[in-house]
């Protein structure tokens, strides 16, 4: 098994999914973090990281109902996964504990 | 929207990516390409889109989502292999004289059968380019002495055998007559030895040699005369034409009236030259 540590895309895409609730699917997942994050989000990648997650165990699918839209087919839903959360409070956690050993006056001069 | 006037992606791009695709990743994914399409129709226009929804479609084609081929289903049960493996490498180990035993007598037994196989085909092309290989047979003689016949066997047979044989039994088509002989021979300053056979021209209706040069029937006529193989004639003229010119032999000239194929390497019998038999009796008249 892979390491279970959050890369920095996968780290977004899974807080994307978690904020997202229950319309979290590819194509809405990229749209959310090409306006979020203002740099243009590939499906493919997307795509290849949401099949990492769950590869992982950190996320799980499932099919949703067919629409007419999209050619008739059916959109795959994710959720974040009890392990998933799990991974994102241990990644806050840890970049909290580096803010929490910042001088404020360092950050001032920006 | 209307159901006349949508805009479908390029079938044979949808038809590669069903090729392709896992079938558990397909629907969504195909769904996913869609809607980009369907979004890019409006905003890019159609030819555009369209190119988009192929080069997505061959972006997608990764390892997560392409299929496996049905034949690495059988190297599935790697796991099991691995076990056999390991297994029958300890059982190796546990009986260390016996598994030596066991593998050296395989290793012996195979090798002996491999040599055997090689042995055998080896033997069994001899002498197959003879176009009468299965009319072909050997006269040879059984030494006797004193009334007890013995089980020893010689390769050769009196001359008068031959004679013998041609003039007294019917359905003999033709005799070869065959006797050995190497000398040393001379053209102009060069000496070179050579091996080979005095024969009659029975030779080449009996056996399969061709001639190069030199008409076959005649060729072993006159006495005096003789044919060369191409590399026996190579080494005694180089390039020059060696037909018709003369070379020496024990102080005697004789003309060479034809060029031989070499012998091919599949035949027991091999000469450098051949002799014509008439040639012999003129010599051993005179000693």
């Amino acid at each position: 098994m892979k390491g279970t540590n959050l890369g920095e895309f996968e780290e977004l895409v899974l807080l994307t999914v978690a904020s997202m609730v229950n319309e979290a699917y590819s194509v809405a997942i990229c749209d959310d973090l090409e306006k979020k994050t203002k740099r243009s989000v590939k499906l493919g990648v997307v795509h290849a990281v949401l099949n990492r997650l769950e590869e992982k165990g950190l996320a799980k699918s499932r099919l949703g109902e067919a629409t007419n839209a999209r050619g008739g087919k059916r959109k795959r839903y994710y959720t974040v996964t009890n392990a998933g959360k799990s991974a994102l409070l241990k990644a806050k956690e840890l970049r909290d504990q580096y803010w929490s050993i910042i001088p404020e006056l360092s950050l001032k001069r920006i | 929207m209307k159901e006349h006037n949508r805009i479908f992606p390029p079938k044979w791009a949808t038809q590669l990516l069903t090729w392709y695709c896992k079938p558990e990743l397909l629907e969504d994914l195909q769904g996913d390409l869609t809607e980009y399409f369907e979004r890019n129709v409006k905003s890019k226009g159609v030819k555009k889109a369209k190119l988009i929804y192929i080069i997505d479609v061959l972006n997608f084609f990764r390892l997560y989502t392409i299929r496996k081929p049905a034949f690495i289903n059988l190297f599935i049960n790697y796991v099991m292999i691995g076990s056999y493996i390991k297994t029958s490498g300890r059982s190796i180990v546990r009986n260390k004289l016996f598994s030596f035993i066991n593998i050296v007598g395989l290793a012996v037994s195979m090798s002996v059968g491999l040599v055997l196989i090689g042995v055998l085909s080896d033997i069994l092309s001899y002498d197959r380019f003879h176009v009468n290989r299965d009319k072909v047979y050997r006269l040879i003689s059984r030494y006797e002495y004193l009334g007890d016949k013995g089980n020893s066997f010689m390769a050769t047979t009196s001359l008068r055998a031959a004679r013998h044989v041609q003039e007294n039994f019917a359905g003999v088509e033709e005799v070869a007559m065959l006797r050995s002989m190497q000398g040393d021979f001379k053209f102009n300053e060069k000496t070179i030895p050579l091996n080979g056979f005095w024969a009659n021209p029975a030779l080449f209706e009996v056996f399969t040699f061709q001639l190069l040069k030199g008409n076959p029937s005649t060729a072993l006529n006159e006495p005096f005369s003789l044919v060369l193989t191409e590399t026996a004639a190579s080494k005694l003229f180089g390039n020059e034409e060696a037909l018709g010119k003369s070379i020496v032999y024990n102080d005697k000239a004789y003309t060479i009236t034809g060029i031989a194929k070499d012998v091919p390497f599949f035949s027991h019998i091999k000469f450098e030259m051949l002799g014509s038999f008439n040639t012999l009796e003129i010599i051993e008249k005179e000693d």
